[in-house]
Formats: C-alpha cells, sequence, structure tokens
C-alpha cells in the first residue's frame, strides 16, 4: 500500500500544525465559533449531540495494521474505546475533547492518517472497492488512481468551495462493490475494444433527499487523462453548480437540470480547452509509475505460481469437518485473484450490535490477525465492515479461531444481519429519529445463521434522516427514520441496490411506528420467501413481481 | 488595504467606479457591463481601466467577452461570499484565456484562502481596513508544498516538480555510479 | 408544567451543559427554568453572555416538562442529549 514521502509527510504535519493554531485562538477566544465552523469542518470535527465527533480518513478503504493499531489507541486513549466505521470508508470518534483533537492529529500524522476533507464543501476522501488488488474479477487495481486523485484533490486551490461536498468512488472491476452509481462521480475501470483499461465516467449519482442514479458521460477515458478530465468536471461544477439552495447544490441537479448530454458537453469544452495546458501540468509517467510501486501485491509471483492446490484442500476439509466454520466461509470468503488465496470480510454486525462499532481491542485483534495471516493490511468497505484481503486458504479456519476469539466471526456478511446504519439521533445531530435501535431489533429478529443463509442477498439500510448516511435509497429494504409529532416513525423503500445494477428503491407506503418496523420487515421477508423461484435472491424476486404483493402483505390487513 | 506577494502593498491607485457615476482623472475600475458598453471612452482618457467581474452575475457575459477581457489593465473578481468558490475557477479561466494584468481578489474572504487564490493566480488581495494584516500573512505561508502543477505557486513548493527533481537527481546518481567502473 | 431552560455544549470538552443560575451545570436539575415565552427569551439572552465568556457553544432553548420536581425534555433528541446515547456503548 501508499506510503508517504517526505512531502506527504510534511503537508499532514503543516495541518496539524496550522489546526493547532487554530484550536488556541479558539480557545483563546481570538476566534468565534461563526469564524471557527468553518476551520474544524475542514479538519473533520463536527459538533454532535453529546460531544465533539471526529471523522479520520480511510483512504479508499485501505488501513496498515499499524494504522489500525493508532486507531485503537486513539479510541483507548481519547475516546470511550470505540470508534465507528462509515458508509464512506472512513471511522468516526464520537466522544473526543476539542482541546485534545490537534494531538489526536498529531498522533494519525505519525502513522500517514489525517482528517483532512472529511468534512466541508470540498473533495472527500475518495472511495474504493473494498477487494481492490485482490478480487478474481478486477482488471486492474484501482488504487493507485484514488491516490493520484487523494493527492490532486488535497487542499486542491480551486476546487475547496464549491457548491456542496463532492464525491469520488472508483472501481477496477465490473462487480461494483464501491456504491460507485450513488456518487457525484463514478470511476469503472472497463477495457475498451482495444484491450486497453480506461474508466468510463458516471457523474451526478447520489442519496440525500434527492437520490439519484449517476449518468454516463464519457463511456471510456484513458487512464492518464482521469485528472485532466476530473479537473473540467470539477470547474463546470464549481462554476455552474446551484449556489442559491443548499438542497439543490449537489452536482446531481445540476446534471439533472441541464441534463446530462448537455452536462457532457460542457465538460468536453472545457476539457478540450484546458487539457493542453492542463495535462502538461500533471504528474508525469514517473510520478504514476512511483505510486502504482506501492500497489504491488504483498504475494510475491513465485509464491503465487507455486500453489499446488493444498491450501484449497485444506480448507474444504476444515469446512467439510465443522459446519459452523462452514456458514462462516460461505458468507464472508470472496474468490481471490492469486490462486491458493482469499478474500476475508469480517463482519462488524453481531446480531444485537451496533453496526460499524469496533472496541479498541477489537481493533488491536484485527490489526493482529492481519498482521499474521493478510501481509499486515485491513480494508474498510462501505458496508461497515473490514476486510483481510491477502489470506492464504490453509490459514483460514486458524483467522476464523482468531476473529471468534475477539467476537468477530459473525457469519452474516452480505445476508439479512450484515444491516448498514448511520449512527441517527442517538449520536448526530441532523438525524430526525435513531437507526442503531432499529438495526439491534433486526438483528436479532432475522434470527441465526441458518435463517438468514435461507433468505439468501438481502441488504437492509437504515438512515436517521433523509441525508441518507445509512444508505437507505439503495438497501434492498431501505428503512428512513422521521419525526411526527414528536414520535419517530418509518418509512420502508424496497427495491434499493448499489451495486452495478444500482436502483432507488421504492417508498411503499405509509410509515411504521418503531415498535412496527420488526413486524414489517418480517412481513416483507416472509412475502419473499412465499414468492421466489428457485435461486431467485430478494432483489430479483421484487424485480420480476414489483412493489403490489409487498404493498399488500403490509397494508391489505 | 491590499495585501500583494506576501507583504502589505503601498498605497492603492485604483478607484472603483459605479455605473453612471463620473469617471475621475487615475487609474480606475468599473464594472464588466460598463467595460463592454463604454470601452472607446474609457480607452480615450488618461489612466488605465480595470473591470470588475462579480461571479454571481457575470461569468456568462465574461466568458463570452473574453478578448475586451484581456485587454483589461486590472481585473478585480468580487467574491459575493467566502463560500462561493466561483471565483476561484474565473481566476484560473482568466490565466488560462491569455490574460497577463494584474488579477485581484476583492469581496467576502477568508485569510485561509490567500494561499489559494494565489495558486489559481490572484496577484492582489484587498481585505477590509479593520482585518488583521498579520493574520492573513501567517495563513498564505501556513502550507508550504502544493500538489497541483499548473497552478501558479508563489510562496508553496509544488510537490510534483520535486519529485521529478529528485527522480532526475537519482537518475544521475545512478548514471555515475554505472559510469565509474568503465572508467577505471 | 412546562417550561424552557437554556442548554449548550460546553466549548473545550463538547458535552452537554445547561445555564444554571450560577453559570453552567451538566445536571439538568440545576437548570434555570423560565416559565413562559418571555422569560425564556430573556434566559436566553442571558445565557449568551456565556458564549462572549467562551465557555459554551450554540446555546438555544429547550422545552421542558416540570413534574414532581425533575425536568425532563419534551423533544426526544433533548432527551436523548440528557440521558445519552439510548444503546448501549461498544466500548463501555
Amino acid at each position: 500500500m501508499y506510503r508517504y514521502d517526505e512531502f506527504d509527510a510534511q503537508v499532514v504535519r503543516e495541518r496539524v500544525a496550522q489546526f493547532r493554531g487554530q484550536v488556541a485562538r479558539r480557545l483563546a477566544g481570538e476566534l468565534s465559533e461563526e469564524e471557527f465552523k468553518p476551520l474544524r469542518l475542514m479538519n473533520g470535527v463536527y459538533l454532535q449531540l453529546h460531544a465533539y465527533m471526529l471523522r479520520v480518513a480511510v483512504p479508499y478503504g485501505t488501513l496498515s495494521s499499524r494504522q489500525l493499531r493508532k486507531l485503537a489507541h486513539i479510541a483507548a486513549t481519547y475516546d470511550k474505546n470505540y470508534g465507528h466505521f462509515t458508509t464512506r470508508q472512513n471511522i468516526q470518534f464520537n466522544w473526543p475533547q476539542l482541546r485534545d483533537i490537534p494531538d489526536i492529529l498529531g498522533e494519525l500524522s505519525e502513522v500517514e492518517m489525517h482528517a483532512i476533507q472529511t468534512s466541508g464543501n470540498c473533495i472527500r476522501n475518495v472511495t474504493a472497492d473494498p477487494f481492490a488488488g485482490a478480487a478474481a474479477d478486477e482488471i486492474e487495481d484501482p488504487r493507485p488512481i484514488c491516490e493520484l486523485i487523494r493527492q490532486w484533490s488535497t487542499f486542491h486551490p480551486e476546487f475547496t468551495f464549491l457548491p456542496r461536498k463532492f464525491k469520488i468512488a472508483v472501481t477496477g472491476a465490473p462487480k461494483d462493490r464501491a456504491a460507485i452509481k450513488v456518487h457525484d462521480i463514478g470511476l469503472r475501470m472497463h477495457r475498451n475494444a482495444a484491450g486497453a483499461p480506461g474508466f468510463e465516467v458516471v457523474v451526478g449519482g447520489g442519496q440525500g433527499r434527492t437520490p439519484m442514479i449517476g449518468k454516463t458521460i464519457r463511456r471510456w477515458l484513458a487512464r492518464n487523462e482521469i485528472l485532466a478530465y476530473l479537473e473540467a468536471i470539477m470547474r463546470v461544477y464549481n462554476l455552474h453548480g446551484r449556489r442559491d439552495n443548499k438542497y439543490k447544490a449537489r452536482v446531481k441537479i445540476l446534471v439533472h437540470e441541464i441534463g446530462a448530454e448537455q452536462f457532457a458537453a460542457q465538460v468536453e469544452r472545457e476539457y478540450e480547452n484546458s487539457a493542453g495546458q492542463t495535462r502538461k501540468a500533471l504528474p508525469d509517467a514517473d510520478e504514476i509509475r512511483r505510486i502504482a510501486r506501492h500497489f504491488a501485491p504483498p504475494i510475491g509471483e513465485a509464491e503465487a505460481k507455486a500453489d499446488d492446490g493444498e491450501g484449497a484442500k485444506k480448507l474444504r476439509a476444515a469446512r467439510a469437518a465443522d459446519g459452523g466454520f462452514d456458514l462462516w466461509c460461505r458468507a464472508s470468503l470472496a474468490a481471490h485473484k492469486i490462486p491458493g488465496h482469499a478474500i476475508v470480510t469480517v463482519s462488524l454486525k453481531p446480531a444485537g450490535g451496533i453496526p460499524g462499532d469496533a472496541t479498541a481491542e477489537q481493533m488491536r485483534s484485527v490489526a493482529g490477525l492481519a498482521e499474521r495471516f493478510s501481509h499486515g493490511e485491513v480494508r474498510v468497505s462501505h458496508e461497515q465492515n473490514l476486510v483481510l484481503p491477502w489470506v492464504r486458504a490453509a490459514e483460514v479456519h486458524e483467522l476464523w479461531r482468531g476473529l471468534r476469539d475477539s467476537g468477530l466471526a459473525a457469519a452474516n456478511a452480505g445476508l439479512a444481519g450484515d444491516i448498514i446504519c448511520c449512527p441517527g439521533l442517538d449520536y448526530c445531530t441532523l438525524a430526525t429519529a435513531r437507526s442503531i435501535p432499529v438495526a439491534q431489533q433486526l438483528g436479532v429478529r432475522l434470527g441465526g445463521t441458518k435463517r438468514q443463509r435461507d433468505i439468501g442477498g438481502l441488504s437492509i439500510n437504515i438512515s436517521g434522516c433523509i441525508n441518507a448516511c445509512g444508505h437507505h435509497h439503495v438497501g434492498n429494504i431501505g428503512i428512513l427514520g422521521l419525526e411526527k409529532k414528536g414520535r419517530e416513525f418509518y418509512q420502508i423503500t424496497l427495491g434499493g441496490s448499489a451495486d452495478e445494477n444500482a436502483a432507488i428503491g421504492d417508498i411503499i407506503g405509509p410509515g411504521f411506528a418503531a415498535e412496527e418496523v420488526g413486524d414489517a420487515v418480517d412481513m416483507v421477508v416472509g412475502t419473499y420467501l412465499k414468492i421466489r423461484r428457485a435461486g431467485e435472491t430478494f432483489i430479483d424476486a421484487y424485480r420480476r413481481v414489483g412493489a403490489e404483493p409487498f404493498k399488500e402483505a403490509l397494508y391489505a390487513a | 488595504m491590499l495585501l500583494r506577494d506576501g507583504a502589505i502593498a503601498p498605497g492603492d491607485s485604483w478607484r472603483a467606479v459605479d455605473d453612471g457615476e463620473d469617471l475621475p482623472a487615475g487609474n480606475v475600475t468599473v464594472t464588466l457591463r460598463r467595460f463592454l458598453a463604454e470601452r472607446e471612452q474609457l480607452a480615450a482618457r488618461d489612466g488605465e481601466v480595470g473591470v470588475r467581474i462579480n461571479p454571481g452575475e457575470d461569468l456568462a457575459l465574461a466568458a463570452s467577452h473574453a478578448d475586451a477581457v484581456n485587454t483589461a489593465a486590472l481585473v478585480s473578481i468580487i467574491f459575493p461570499a467566502f463560500t462561493d468558490g466561483r471565483g476561484f475557477s474565473v481566476i484560473r479561466s482568466l490565466r488560462r484565456q491569455g490574460y497577463r494584468g494584474e488579477i485581484r481578489a476583492d469581496g467576502s474572504l477568508l485569510p485561509d484562502q490567500f494561499a489559494f487564490l494565489r495558486h489559481c493566480g490572484a496577484d492582489t488581495v484587498a481585505i477590509a481596513d479593520g482585518e488583521d494584516a498579520q493574520t492573513w500573512l501567517r495563513e498564505a505561508r501556513a502550507l508550504s508544498l502544493a500538489y497541483q502543477a499548473g497552478y501558479a505557486p508563489t510562496d508553496a513548493r509544488n510537490i510534483l516538480e520535486a519529485r521529478a527533481q529528485a527522480n532526475r537527481a537519482t537518475l544521475r546518481a545512478t548514471a555515475i555510479t554505472v559510469a565509474t567502473p568503465e572508467k577505471t | 408544567m412546562n417550561g424552557w431552560i437554556v442548554s449548550a455544549n460546553d466549548l473545550v470538552v463538547g458535552t452537554v451543559v445547561y445555564y444554571a443560575a450560577d453559570g453552567w451545570s451538566g445536571d439538568i436539575g440545576d437548570a434555570a427554568v423560565a416559565a413562559d415565552r418571555i422569560a425564556a427569551k430573556k434566559l436566553l439572552a442571558a445565557s449568551e453572555s456565556a458564549v462572549r465568556d467562551n465557555r459554551v457553544v450554540e446555546p438555544y432553548l429547550v422545552e421542558v416538562e416540570l413534574c414532581r420536581g425533575k425536568l425532563s425534555p419534551l423533544r426526544l433528541r433533548e432527551q436523548l442529549r440528557h440521558r445519552g446515547p439510548s444503546v448501549a456503548q461498544a466500548g463501555g
């Protein structure tokens, strides 16, 4: 994975020093809250219901075990011993004190981490396929491009005061695990007719109060053109995105209002006008190679070639011998591009737990297991799970035992219990209703692994307000918490999907009181089980039959 | 007060003249509308002419009269709010279309934006008289490095260029090591 | 009986505080209560001097119910701010 050079390190160090000065001025009364707020937000510091909250970037979801240990240390030293992994592959600390935050940022800089641009109307942390570099179906590791984008977008002089926040997601595989179609810009790698890898450019997707699926404005763009093209998109958006209404300021509204074709034409014109100058100024081939070298797989070619199938055989034998382990494997393992290896998802969704939360001890355990079994590398997924990308098939069983000892062996990745959930009104000042208690209640009601296995692949996403941090619009079952007359109620959407066939869920009817949500979800799942054909997942069945049978089950009585 | 090149600039010779107001002697700035409508009158007088561009109102007009704007001795960008970053792209576009005169940032701005303005291509920043110029000058130097090549860092060092230099140095060092045995 | 109190977050630490007769307190029981809207406005204005003293951030009025000598906020959001998250915390 990428390591900072002296320049990257200095950029972050200077930022910490600058923020330390700003906090000192705030505490001394030289800066008012009004003046300080935009400065703290640009460093990921929010003021939430109970305390400050610090959002730390995990660029494109890649973490080293050393970084994860540092996060554990911060949780234990400055917070209440836990952290919350978010749907944007970041981690949030819920209880830091303002006076400690410069020290926390200082500690983060020691392990090449920061909170830069995790908030504010700027280009946010770029996200990626959590299996990047390891997935069997991948064309190429998208992370070198992500790192290029990270550096290019850091303190961009032209694009730091945009109409609204701006999120970019990248995938190098046909199977979209990065939800690129619901981002301001989604980049999907594929090969053109000549076989050269490049990116499809999708713009104007997003969730929030106006959910939209992004539109393709370029079928194929060569990799070395990405930054120049992004610059053209950003300039069109910066100049023409709406600034009169916060709720209409995202690029999706601009694309929607002028149309994808017109938007594409403006971008292409800007690109033609500036491309010559911009391209000359962008990272040269040496620099691109320098960055790409950092992402070479930690497993050497010799080792990859030497695989004799023994590891896979050992894994099969262990699965045959242990039913519990086998169920976990079915949920947690993904195909690897290097023979004899597996990608392992570590579910942060124990039944009744808080989705995405991990204690300092759990972070240390995962760091230790990553060192033993995954070349010291960990990923964060937008589903709020962790991933160990470089595990030998022969060692999966031992890894599982280690995870089990730390309470991290929930066998529900990709199943109904793998609930995506924002912090909701238990923490968040924007929320209109609680979301975590709903996730906890559902996690228990959905039943054990065997029942969830029978239900099959099903995503349940819960947001505590219309801003949709819990990605409810793209959950197969989406739950949105709202408030009416002082009471929480929950609106259910069906048919959403965040993958390459991304879709916004349909609102199914009137909302439900908190105590009714469990029954309603049971009813939806029960209806699916009744109508499904052999091999049909929930989303397949929904697409075949539509909303009617579900509406009938929910509201007919 | 005017800041230029990381220092307080001595005196400002420019006077902002409103639409309909009589033109005084000396250097003046006028609105884009007036600048385009009264080009001959403006050119005939003594003193230089600058143009004020408000990104909130003048974007389309400025873009369609790039050649005229390029003749101004000064372009002053009036930021309607510090959160409104259109001015950064306007400055950038001016430089790209070949404008070589002075670009001044004016209006609602924060000290933290000083460096970015300069990187985009602004020469000067006008700050309100009550503001602490030292804060502005300090913030302009807070970050000494920039990743974005092609922008015009003045105080900041460009990381891409620094890396390319380091690469070339490594290559030269390698070349010497390789060459040495041949000589002996 | 309903009334209004003033709540804010502590500037340095971030925790929830209430405006009391003798400054700010983490205990809602200490909060100064205004019986009507006019008194509430005055209370808020008085609390805002503490913003200038640089102790708290963004004070605002919270409607409360006074029942058997105990104050409890009417809105769920304020109940949660008062009692803390309704869910067990992973670290605790």
